[in-house]
C-alpha cells in the first residue's frame, strides 16, 4: 500500500465480526449503517458476515463502496453442534463455494433456517478464511475443535478474540492467546459488532423482544449488559487489546488474504434456446424475420424493415441476443399452454419484441426509440417483464424450472421492511402494550405506508401522549421503519443463469412448495448487473383471454391483443366520459377524474393517461400544466432546445421516467450511469441520507446551465416520486395496449366483458357487485345463480331482448363455494333438479352446500323461495339413503307443507350480500331511502346548486390517501343511483379520523364542487351509519307484511328509557355489516 | 301443586357489583373487559357506557374509541359468581327453593309463599325494590315454569305476572332467542323468518325436531310446563370448622391441651378424607360471660401433621385467658389447600417434615410470616435487582434458577453502595484504581481485574442508575477484596468478596 507523504500509516484496524440487520431480528444495523461508520472511524475496509447468509452483502458492498472503502464480504456459519465460524472467500472460486455451502444448509431445512456441520464446512472450505468464534466458556471441546479445524484446513484458521467490558475481560484474553500459541490458529481481534454505534443499544433490544416474543419487562438477562457490541476505532480496539496488540494487526493481515470482491461476479446468459450449429445472433435474427412476416401479411413495412436491422446491429453489438432468445422461449412456451402474455419493459416494446410476439404494441403506431431503453453506455442488462394471465402463471414458472434445473433458474427475493404499521405492532408488543393499544396504534397508520404514529394521533385515540412508554414505542417505530424484517420470494423476478446459480448466490426454500429463492433482491441483482426476467401475473389478461374465447363462442368473431380493431372512435368516446369501470388501469377514482379532462383520442394519448396520473408527475406537479398544454390554453414552450429534444413528444412536460432521467444528463449534466444511480437511489436507498447531495447536484448543474431554479425543483420533485413509482414509457406502452383492448371489449361487447371480468376476480378495482351494476346500466340483463342453470363461471345466456346476451351469475359468486362441488352439480343435473334434495341424492352434495345454495337463494327455477329452500334443505340428513332413495319421505312419512313469514326486501338484500356480496334485487340504500330524512340520492350531485350544502349517503366502496395528495383522503360512496365522490380534507379527516377510516355506511354533508362531469362532495362532517346495513337483517327497510313479531325481534334490553347516544337501537347478534360490506380501501 | 317459579335476571351485574363499591362509576362510563385470543373485549358496561354507545361483545380499543374517559376494569368471573350465590343465600328469606340461572339470574320457587308477602304482585314490588336498594339493575317476571319465567323476564315487560296455567299467548310474541337455545339454532330460525315463539308454535312439531333436532322442542314443552324442569338449591357449603360444648366449664391448661387435641383429631380427620391440608388454623374459646379469644398458629405449607400443629398451638396456648371459666371451643381450617403429594420413602418409615419447614414454622409463629424470608432470583443483569426477598413460606425456586454471573460477584453486596475515595492514573473508563482510601488510611491497590461495563436497562427512568456503571474486581494491599466501580467518574463500594 502506498503511504503517503506524511508518513501517516492507515490505521491498523479492520473489523471482521459485524452483523447486519440482515440478521434477522438481531443486527442493529443496516449495512450501509455500518460501512459509513466504518469510513467516519477511519477504517480502510469493511467485512460484514451475516448468520448463514449472504443476503445483505450486496448493500454492504454497495455502501462500502459509496464510503471509499473496500468491501469484505463473508458470512457467520453457525453449526448445527453449536460452533460458530466467520467464513471469508479469498477468491471468486472460494466465494462460490461459501454460497454453495449455504445453499446446502438452507435447502435441507425450512424456509428460513439453515441446517450445517462441519463436514459441510470441510467440503466447501477451500478458499476459505476462517475465524473461529469461542464460547462463553473456553472448555477443553472448545480447544479440541480449534485444534481440528486447524488441523484440517492449516493457516486459513484463526481464532477470533472480542473484548466486550464483560469484567473477566483480561484472563479470558490471556487464556484465549495461549490458545492459540497451543493450537497454532493465530488470534485475531474482532469486535463482536451488533450495531453502528452505541446508541442503537434500545433497538438492539426491542430486536431481541421480537427473535424472544416477550416483551422488554420479560427480556431480563437478554438484554444487552451494556452498549459496548459496537463498532470502534483503531485507537479504542488497541486500548481494549492493550497487551495484545498484535491481534489487532492481524486483522489487516486477514483483510488481505480475502481479495474477493463482488464486483469479480459476471453474469452469463444460459444459451439453451439456441438451436445447435447457430449463433445466438443467427437465430434471433431468423426468428425475428419469421415473425415479421406473420405480423405483417401483407408486406414488412420499409420502417419496420429498417428498425429491425437498425435493431438487430445494435444487439449484436452488445451481444444481448441471448437474453431476447430466453425471453422468446418463455413466450412460445406460454403460447403453446395457450396461455395470454405481454411484455413490458424498457426493451420489451421494440420492433424485434413485436416480430417474436413478447409484446403487441404495434411499433408503426408507437414511436419508441429502442436506443432510449438500451444504453451501451451503461451496459447493463435490457430489462423485459412478462405479464401472465394470472390463474396460470404457475406452469410458466415450473416450465422455466424444468428447463434450466433448480441450479439455474431461482426466484429473485424481495426483502420485506418494516413499514409504519407492523413496526409500531412489533414495537408496541414488544413494549408490552396491551393488544388492544397496539391494534388501535397501528389502525392509525395506512396499510404500506413508511411514516409511523404521532403523538397526536395516539392522543387521539385516547391515549395519554405523555406517557414514557408510548413515547419510546413511537420513537423506537420510526427508528426500525426501513430494516429488513425478512426475505420473501420477489412475484416472479427470475434469475437464469448459465453456469451454476448456487456459486453466484445462495438458493433457500421458499414457503411456497416447488418454489426455491435466492437470497438477493431486485435492487442487490440490479446492482451487480444479474439478468433478472420477471414472469409476472395479471388479471386482467385472464380476463382479456377469457373475453376473447366468449365473443368467439357467442358472437363468431376471432380476435387477440394483436388484432383489436385499432383506433376505434366510439372506445375513445366512452374513456372520454369516465366510463371506465373495470378498464384496465384507468378505472381508479382519480383516473376516472382525468379521463374527461385528458379527452384521449388516439393510443399515444392511453400512453399518457397510464403514466401520468401517477406520484412522478402528480408530485412534480407536471398533470396541470400538460392539460393546459393539451387545450391549448397556454403555449406549448421549451426550456431549451437541448430539452426540445427530450420533451418534444409530451408538450414540454416530462412525464415519463425516461424523460426524467434524460433531464439529469441534458440539462444538469449527469452522465447516464449518474442518472441511473439518482434513480436507483430514489427507489432503494430513500432513508441513507444520498438524497440532498444528488438533489445539490442536480440544482448546480441546472442553474450552470441557465435552468430557472423553480423548474429544477419541479424536475427533482418529479424524479423523487419516480424513484418509488417509477413509470417508464414502455412500460405505459404496454399497459396503454390492454387498456385500449379492455375498454374496447366493455364498449362493444359489455355483457362479455363483465362476464369475464367476474370469472377472473379477484381483480381490479371494483368488486363484483359494482361490476354486475356497470352491466346492468350498460343494457346487460343480469340473471341470479340458479342451480338448473349456473356453472362455476358466469355465463353467457341468449336474451328475450336487447343485443346482448345475458349474463347469467356463476356459481362462484356463493362465497365458500368449492369448485369441485360446482362440477358434480353440473355433471349430474341432466334435465334439471326439481327440489333441493334431487341435489343431495343425484349430486351427491353435501346438506351443508346444498345449504349454501339455499342460502344464495339459487332455486328461483324451481320457484322456490329462500326460505322454503332453506327449510327443505334443513330437512336433509348426513348421507342419502340407498334404499330409500326412491321414496324419501320413508323415514319422515309425508310432511305437511309449512308456510313461512315472508322476508321484507331488507332481509332479502341482506342475506343476497350475505351469500354472494351482491343482490340484483335492490340496493341497500334503495331499501333505506324512505326512511333517509335530509339525504339527497348521489344522483343529485349533479343538478342540484352548488352554493348550498347537501348530504348524501352511500356504501364506502373504496378509500385511497394517495401519497401525492397531503393526508388528502378521497372516499367513494355509493348508493342505488350511483357514486359520489368524496373529498375529506386533513382537518375534517382529523376530526373524524376513525369514522372516516373504519364506516362502511357513511353519512356526508359537505359542499359539491364540478367541474365537467367531474364531480366532488368536499366533506364537511361525516357520520358512521353502518349499523343500519345490520338493521337490515332483523326487519328493516320495507316491511311486506307488519306482523307481531316485529315487536318481538327487538329484545327491549337495553332500557328504553336510556336510549344510547349514536348508536345501533339493536345488535344483531351476526353483526356482519363489516364483512358484508367491504371496501377496497388505502391503494 | 303448581309452581310458581320467579325468574330474576341481573343484566349489569358484573359492573353494579363494582357500583355498590365505588359509587363514582355510578355516573361515569365503565367497562369490563376479558382477554379474548389476541384482543381485549368488553363483557360487560354500565349504564352510563351504554349511553355512550359501549356494548359488550365490542373490542376494547373500539369502545375506548367511542368515549375516551372510559373507565375499564379486568373482569372477575369469580366474584360475580360469588355475588350470584351470596343473593341466592339471600333468597332463602323468601323460600328455601332458590337456584342460580346461568352466571346472571336466579329462580325463586315461590309456590304457596307468595301470601306471605301480600300476595304475589305485593311480593314482587317488594322483590324488585329490594334488588334495587342493594343496588342491582333487575328485570324479573313470574310463572309457572323456569322457561316462561326466565323468558318473559329477558323478553317482556319487566314485573310481570304470568297468571296460572300455561303461558301460550305470553310466550308467543316473544323472540326465538326467549327459549334459551343454541345460538347457532337462534340463527338458522332467523334464516327462515322464524322470529317469534308463535310462529314455532304454528308449525308441525315433527318438522321441527327433524331439522333443529329434539332441544328446540325440549325447551317449548319446559316453557310450556309439559315437561317438567326442576330447579336444583343450593346448599350452603360447611366451612372447616369442628366444635366442642363442655359439660363443666374448664379453665385448667391441661383440659384445654385435651380439648384443642381432640378437635384437632376431628378437623384433621376431616380434611385428611378430603385430602385437604390447613395452613391456617384459629382456635376460639367462648367464656361463660360470653366473650371470646381467638389465637391462630400458620404453617409454611398446608399440613395434616397432628403433633406439628400442636407443637406450634402448645407455645401460644399461655396466652388463653380462661376467665370464669370455658364452655365451648372451636377450631377453624382458615386457610386450607389440596395437599402435593410427597414422595415417601419407604424404607425410612414415615417421612418427617423437614427441618427447614419446621424452622420456618416457628419463627414465622413467632414473629409474623411476613418477616421470615429467603433470597430468589430476578431476571436482571444490574448487581442489586438480580435477586428479591419473599417471604419464606412462598417454594423455593432452588439452586438451577440462580444463573452464572457474567463475572464474579461478591459474597456480600451492600444494599446501599458507599462512596470511596479512589485514584486511578486517568479518566479513562480502562484505567484501574491505582489506591483508595480504608478507615482513613490510603492503600495501594495490588491487583484489578475490569472493568464489567453494566448499563441502566432503558425501559422506565430510573435514579438508581443515571448512567452506566463500570465494576472492578479489587484487592488491596491490606488484602481486602472489594467490588468497586466507578460511574460519572466516582468511585462507590458495592461488595465484599471472601
Amino acid at each position: 500500500m502506498l503511504e503517503d507523504s506524511t508518513n501517516r500509516r492507515p490505521p491498523p484496524y479492520i473489523e471482521l465480526q459485524a452483523l447486519t440487520a440482515f440478521s434477522f431480528r438481531e443486527g442493529a444495523s443496516l449495512p450501509e449503517e455500518i460501512a459509513r461508520r466504518a469510513a467516519e472511524l477511519g477504517h480502510v475496509a469493511v467485512a460484514v458476515a451475516d448468520r448463514n447468509s449472504l443476503a445483505g452483502v450486496v448493500r454492504a458492498h454497495m455502501g462500502a463502496k459509496r464510503a471509499d472503502l473496500r468491501g469484505i464480504i463473508g458470512a457467520r456459519l453457525d453449526l448445527a453442534d453449536g460452533q460458530s465460524l466467520l467464513a471469508y472467500p479469498e477468491d471468486r472460486a472460494a466465494y462460490g463455494r461459501l454460497a454453495r455451502l449455504i445453499t446446502t444448509g438452507r435447502r435441507r431445512a425450512p424456509k428460513g433456517e439453515c441446517e450445517l456441520y462441519p463436514a459441510d464446512v470441510l467440503d466447501y472450505g477451500d478458499g476459505l478464511i476462517l475465524l473461529v468464534l469461542a464460547p462463553r466458556v473456553l472448555d477443553a471441546d472448545f480447544a479440541r475443535n480449534l485444534a481440528d479445524w486447524r488441523a484440517a484446513l492449516g493457516d486459513r484458521v484463526y481464532l477470533a478474540a472480542s473484548r466486550a467490558l464483560g469484567g473477566d475481560d483480561k484472563a479470558r484474553l490471556s487464556a484465549l492467546a495461549e490458545l492459540a500459541i497451543e493450537t497454532g490458529a493465530p488470534m485475531v481481534a474482532t469486535g463482536d459488532v451488533l450495531m453502528h454505534a452505541p446508541e442503537r443499544r434500545v433497538l438492539a433490544d426491542i430486536l431481541s423482544c421480537i427473535r424472544l416474543t416477550c416483551t422488554v419487562d420479560e427480556l431480563g438477562r437478554n438484554h444487552q449488559i451494556n452498549g459496548e457490541r459496537h463498532l470502534k476505532s483503531a485507537a479504542q480496539m488497541l486500548r481494549l487489546f492493550e497487551g495484545h496488540e498484535h491481534a489487532i494487526h492481524r486483522t489487516l493481515e486477514v483483510a488481505d488474504r480475502c481479495r474477493f470482491s463482488l464486483d469479480e461476479l459476471r453474469y452469463e446468459y444460459p444459451d439453451e434456446p439456441v438451436p445447435p450449429g447457430m449463433s445466438p445472433q443467427e437465430y434471433l435474427r431468423q426468428e425475428t424475420w419469421r415473425g415479421a412476416k406473420q405480423r405483417f401479411p401483407g408486406g414488412v413495412p420499409e420502417k419496420v424493415r429498417a428498425g429491425i436491422e437498425h435493431e438487430l446491429k445494435l444487439t449484436d453489438q452488445l451481444n444481448y441476443a441471448p437474453y431476447f432468445l430466453t425471453v422468446y422461449d418463455i413466450v412460445l412456451e406460454a403460447r403453446r399452454l395457450g396461455i395470454l402474455c405481454q411484455g413490458r419493459g424498457s426493451a420489451a416494446n421494440s420492433t424485434v419484441c413485436y416480430c417474436l410476439g413478447i409484446t403487441s404494441v404495434n411499433p408503426t403506431e408507437v414511436d419508441l426509440l429502442f436506443e432510449r431503453f438500451i444504453s451501451a453506455e451503461r451496459g447493463e442488462p435490457p430489462d423485459i417483464d412478462i405479464d401472465f394471465e394470472h390463474e396460470r402463471r404457475e406452469e410458466v414458472i415450473q416450465y422455466i424450472y424444468k428447463r434450466y434445473g433448480r441450479e439455474r433458474a431461482g426466484l429473485a427475493a424481495t426483502v420485506i421492511h418494516y413499514r409504519g404499521r407492523s413496526a409500531v405492532r412489533e414495537v408496541g408488543k414488544a413494549m408490552g402494550l396491551s393488544a388492544d393499544t397496539v391494534s388501535a396504534l397501528a389502525s392509525q397508520t395506512w396499510g404500506w405506508s413508511s411514516e409511523g404514529v404521532d403523538l397526536e394521533q395516539a392522543r387521539e385515540i385516547g391515549l395519554d401522549p405523555n406517557d414514557r412508554r408510548l413515547r419510546l414505542t413511537l420513537a423506537i417505530a420510526n427508528q426500525l421503519i426501513g430494516f429488513p424484517r425478512h426475505l420473501s420470494q420477489h412475484v416472479g423476478g427470475f434469475v437464469i443463469t448459465q453456469g451454476r446459480l448456487d456459486e453466484l448466490v445462495p438458493v433457500e426454500n421458499a414457503a411456497m412448495d416447488d418454489r426455491t429463492v435466492v437470497e438477493w433482491d431486485k435492487d442487490d441483482l440490479d446492482a451487480l448487473g444479474i439478468l433478472k426476467i420477471d414472469i409476472l401475473a395479471l388479471g386482467m389478461l385472464s380476463a382479456l383471454r377469457k373475453g376473447y374465447g366468449m365473443i368467439q363462442q357467442h358472437y363468431g368473431k376471432r380476435f387477440d391483443l394483436a388484432t383489436t380493431p385499432r383506433e376505434d372512435p366510439a372506445t375513445y368516446e366512452m374513456l372520454c366520459q369516465a366510463d371506465s369501470l373495470g378498464v384496465f388501469q384507468v378505472e381508479s377514482r382519480a383516473q376516472m377524474a382525468f379521463l374527461p379532462r385528458m379527452r384521449p383520442r388516439t393510443f399515444y394519448d392511453l400512453v399518457i393517461e397510464v403514466a401520468i396520473v401517477r406520484p412522478g408527475p402528480i408530485q412534480g406537479d407536471m398533470v396541470h400544466p400538460y392539460i393546459r398544454r393539451r387545450n391549448n390554453e397556454e403555449p406549448v414552450e421549451y426550456a431549451s432546445p437541448a430539452l426540445k429534444e427530450v420533451l418534444g413528444r409530451t408538450l414540454g412536460v416530462p412525464l415519463f421516467q425516461e424523460q426524467a432521467m434524460k433531464i439529469a444528463v441534458v440539462a444538469a449534466g449527469f452522465t447516464p450511469g449518474e442518472a441511473d444511480g439518482l434513480r436507483r437511489a430514489m427507489a432503494t436507498f430513500r432513508h441513507m441520507g444520498t438524497i440532498q447531495s444528488f438533489r445539490d447536484r442536480f440544482h448546480a448543474g441546472m442553474e450552470a446551465n441557465g435552468y430557472d431554479e423553480a423548474f429544477a425543483e419541479r424536475c427533482f420533485s418529479m424524479i423523487e416520486g419516480f424513484g418509488e413509482y417509477g413509470f417508464p414509457e414502455s412500460h405505459a406502452a404496454s399497459f396503454a395496449l390492454l387498456v385500449y383492448a379492455s375498454a374496447w371489449m366493455k364498449q362493444h361487447y359489455p355483457d362479455v366483458f363483465a362476464c369475464a371480468l367476474l370469472n377472473a376476480q379477484p381483480l381490479g378495482f371494483y368488486a363484483p357487485a359494482q361490476i354486475v351494476r356497470d352491466a346492468r346500466e350498460h343494457g346487460v340483463e343480469v340473471r341470479p345463480v340458479d342451480v338448473n342453470y349456473s356453472t362455476w363461471d358466469c355465463t353467457l345466456e341468449p336474451a328475450l331482448s336487447g343485443q346482448y346476451y345475458a349474463l347469467r351469475l356463476g356459481l362462484r359468486q356463493i362465497k365458500g363455494f368449492k369448485e369441485g362441488d360446482a362440477e358434480w352439480l353440473e355433471a349430474a343435473r341432466g334435465n334439471g333438479y326439481r327440489t333441493p334434495e334431487d341435489l343431495w341424492r343425484r349430486a351427491g352434495i353435501r346438506p351443508a352446500t346444498v345449504e349454501r345454495l339455499a342460502k344464495a337463494d339459487a332455486f328461483g327455477s324451481i320457484d322456490m323461495s329462500r326460505r322454503t329452500a332453506l327449510w327443505e334443505t334443513a330437512a336433509l340428513g348426513d348421507a342419502p339413503l340407498p334404499l330409500f332413495e326412491a321414496a324419501g319421505e320413508a323415514d319422515y312419512g309425508w310432511e305437511t307443507s309449512v308456510t313461512l313469514p315472508t322476508p321484507t326486501l331488507g332481509e332479502e338484500v341482506y342475506e343476497d350480500y350475505a351469500q354472494l356480496r351482491l343482490s340484483l334485487k335492490a340496493h341497500p340504500l334503495g331499501i333505506l331511502r324512505p326512511g333517509l330524512r335530509d339525504v339527497a340520492p348521489n344522483e343529485r350531485l349533479a343538478t342540484d346548486p352548488l352554493d348550498k350544502p347537501i348530504t348524501v349517503m352511500g356504501l364506502v366502496l373504496a378509500r385511497q390517501r394517495p401519497g401525492s395528495a397531503k393526508g388528502v383522503i378521497f372516499a367513494t360512496l355509493e348508493d342505488e343511483t350511483g357514486v359520489a365522490n368524496i373529498i375529506v380534507w386533513p382537518k375534517v379527516f382529523e376530526a373524524h379520523r376513525r369514522i372516516v377510516l373504519t364506516g362502511r355506511l357513511l353519512k356526508v354533508t359537505g359542499r359539491l364542487q364540478r367541474a365537467g362531469i367531474v364531480i366532488h362532495l368536499v366533506a364537511d362532517k361525516l357520520e358512521d351509519m353502518s349499523y343500519l346495513l345490520d338493521e337490515l337483517s332483523i326487519g328493516g327497510g320495507f316491511k311486506t307484511e307488519a306482523s307481531a313479531a316485529d315487536e318481538a325481534r327487538r329484545p327491549p334490553w337495553p332500557d328504553p328509557r336510556t336510549k344510547p347516544k349514536h348508536v345501533p337501537r339493536a345488535r344483531h347478534p351476526r353483526e356482519q355489516a363489516k364483512v358484508l360490506f367491504p371496501s377496497r380501501d388505502f391503494k | 301443586m303448581a309452581r310458581r317459579i320467579v325468574s330474576i335476571w341481573l343484566p349489569r351485574l358484573a359492573t353494579d357489583l363494582i357500583l355498590r363499591r365505588e359509587p363514582v362509576w355510578r355516573d361515569k362510563p365503565l367497562a369490563l373487559y376479558v382477554e379474548a385470543g389476541q384482543r381485549l373485549a368488553v363483557v360487560a358496561v354500565n349504564a352510563a357506557g351504554e349511553q355512550e354507545g359501549i356494548a359488550p361483545g365490542m373490542a376494547l380499543a373500539d369502545a375506548r374509541a367511542l368515549y375516551a374517559g372510559l373507565g375499564t376494569l379486568p373482569h372477575n368471573p369469580a366474584r360475580t359468581a360469588a355475588a350470584l350465590k351470596a343473593l341466592t343465600r339471600l333468597s332463602d328469606r323468601f323460600t328455601p327453593l332458590a337456584a342460580m340461572d346461568g352466571q346472571d339470574g336466579l329462580f325463586l320457587d315461590m309456590a304457596g309463599a307468595t301470601h306471605l308477602f301480600g300476595g304475589e304482585s305485593q311480593f314482587m314490588a317488594r322483590l324488585a325494590a329490594i334488588l334495587a336498594r342493594l343496588g342491582f339493575a333487575t328485570r324479573i317476571a313470574m310463572a309457572d315454569t323456569p322457561g316462561a319465567a326466565s323468558a318473559l323476564a329477558r323478553y317482556g315487560r319487566s314485573g310481570v305476572i304470568a297468571p296460572p296455567g300455561v303461558p301460550r299467548d305470553l310466550l308467543a310474541p316473544l323472540p326465538v332467542a326467549a327459549l334459551r337455545l343454541k345460538p347457532e339454532t337462534n340463527h338458522r330460525l332467523a334464516r327462515l323468518g322464524l322470529a317469534s315463539i308463535g310462529d314455532l308454535f304454528a308449525l308441525p312439531r315433527q318438522t321441527l325436531v327433524r331439522r333443529f333436532g329434539v332441544e328446540i322442542a325440549a325447551r317449548i314443552d319446559q316453557a310450556l310446563g309439559a315437561t317438567p324442569e326442576p330447579i336444583s338449591p343450593t346448599r350452603p357449603e360447611t366451612p372447616y370448622t369442628v366444635r366442642l360444648a363442655f359439660d363443666e366449664p374448664i379453665g385448667e391448661r391441661a383440659s384445654i391441651d385435651t380439648a384443642l387435641a381432640r378437635l384437632l383429631e376431628k378437623l384433621l380427620a376431616r380434611l385428611t378424607f378430603e385430602d385437604l391440608g390447613a395452613s391456617l388454623l384459629v382456635f376460639t374459646v367462648n367464656r361463660l360471660d360470653g366473650s371470646w379469644q381467638s389465637l391462630s398458629v400458620g404453617t409454611a405449607e398446608p399440613t395434616q401433621d397432628t403433633a406439628r400443629l400442636t407443637r406450634l398451638f402448645a407455645e401460644k396456648l399461655d396466652d388463653i385467658d380462661p376467665g370464669f371459666g370455658i364452655e365451648a371451643a372451636t377450631l377453624r381450617a382458615a386457610r386450607t389447600e389440596r395437599l402435593r403429594p410427597r414422595q415417601q420413602d419407604v424404607l425410612a418409615g414415615r417421612a418427617e417434615p423437614d427441618a427447614l419447614a419446621a424452622l420456618i414454622d416457628t419463627l414465622g409463629n413467632r414473629l409474623g410470616f411476613d418477616a421470615v424470608t429467603r433470597f430468589e432470583p430476578e431476571d436482571s443483569w444490574l448487581p442489586d435487582r438480580s435477586f428479591c426477598q419473599t417471604p419464606a413460606t412462598i417454594a423455593a425456586s432452588g439452586a438451577d434458577a440462580w444463573p452464572a454471573p457474567p463475572a464474579p460477584r461478591p459474597i456480600t453486596l451492600l444494599a446501599q453502595p458507599l462512596p470511596v475515595d479512589a485514584e486511578s492514573d486517568t479518566d479513562d473508563a480502562l484505567s484501574p484504581p491505582r489506591t483508595l482510601k480504608r478507615h482513613g488510611a490510603r492503600r495501594a491497590v495490588c491487583f484489578a481485574d475490569g472493568p464489567e461495563r453494566i448499563t441502566p436497562e432503558w425501559r422506565e427512568r430510573d435514579a438508581d442508575w443515571p448512567s452506566h456503571r463500570d465494576y472492578w474486581r479489587v484487592e488491596d494491599e491490606a488484602g481486602e477484596r472489594l467490588w468497586l466501580y466507578r460511574q460519572d467518574n466516582r468511585w462507590f463500594l458495592h461488595g465484599f468478596f471472601a
